[in-house]
């Protein structure tokens, strides 16, 4: 994992949260993540060309709201599929923002992988979490 | 005046309506991909402007574009790419296949307005 493959990723966030959102966000420590994400949303869409595999940015449900909400203009309080679709297209641009500063590599949007958005629902009994 | 809105994502549809609503253009139509652009200007003759996404599925912005620009009733109507589509020589693949803008993604609302305002000539 090399810094310059790592850092358009985040300045291609920061700008886009800053012009499509109109919210100045600050990253944290990065590191790599050695245990799974436990988030209530998520945006995966997939990679292909000399990197391959997918990415994803992942919410806890208060922020994803705050961020579809001020994303769409409108006020959103539930995870629904609207809230799904956004947090999908939010992925889908930060990527394709990346790629411009990723001049030394071949990537591509995978062609067919249309961006991802899915939620956990919580089960009736309280136990368990399905995506959708 | 009707304005076509091409993106396979709903959200984006809805931003950029959103945008529009608020320039006072509520004329709208919405297509998911580039087969379903064609088929919606055949419909809606009196379409005066087309945003066109560049990555959908079935038919992509570019091959709609293209199409659009090759048929005599619809190539005088205004095509404004608004993509991910970064690079510049997408820009210009595009530009020279008849695009009359080009709006790069992240955009802000006030960007979208200025590139809508020049192409129609004011709300």
């Amino acid at each position: 994992m090399k810094a310059e493959h790592i850092n358009p990723f985040l300045k291609s966030t920061i700008d886009t949260f800053a012009t499509m959102l109109k919210r100045k966000i600050i990253p944290g420590k990065v590191y790599l993540r050695t245990v799974a994400s436990v988030a209530d949303i998520s945006g995966v869409i997939g990679l292909s060309g000399d990197i391959r595999g997918a990415v994803v940015m992942a919410y806890p449900r208060e922020t994803a709201l705050k961020v579809v909400s001020a994303f769409l203009g409108e006020n959103v309080n539930d995870l629904n599929e609207v809230v799904a679709d956004a947090i999908g297209e939010l992925t889908n641009i930060i990527t394709g923002y990346a790629k411009k500063d990723l001049a030394d590599i071949q990537m591509s949007i995978s062609s067919g992988s249309k961006p991802f958005g899915g939620y956990a629902k919580g089960c009736p009994c309280g136990m368990h979490s399905l995506w959708w | 005046m009707k304005i076509l809105l091409v993106d396979d994502s709903s959200t984006m549809r809805r931003i950029q309506a959103n945008t529009l609503n608020s320039l006072g253009y509520n004329d709208l139509v919405q297509a998911e991909d580039g087969a379903d652009a064609i088929k919606k200007l055949r419909e809606n003759p009196d379409v005066k402007l087309v945003l066109l996404d560049w990555n959908m599925p079935n038919m992509n912005g570019l091959d709609c574009l293209k199409a659009v620009k090759a048929d005599p009733s619809t190539k005088a109507i205004p095509v404004m790419m608004v993509t991910s589509e970064a690079e510049k020589t997408k820009i210009i693949e595009a530009v020279q296949a008849g695009a009359s803008n080009y709006l790069v993604k992240p955009f802000d609302a006030d960007s979208l307005k200025a590139k809508i305002t020049a192409l129609l000539g004011g709300g």
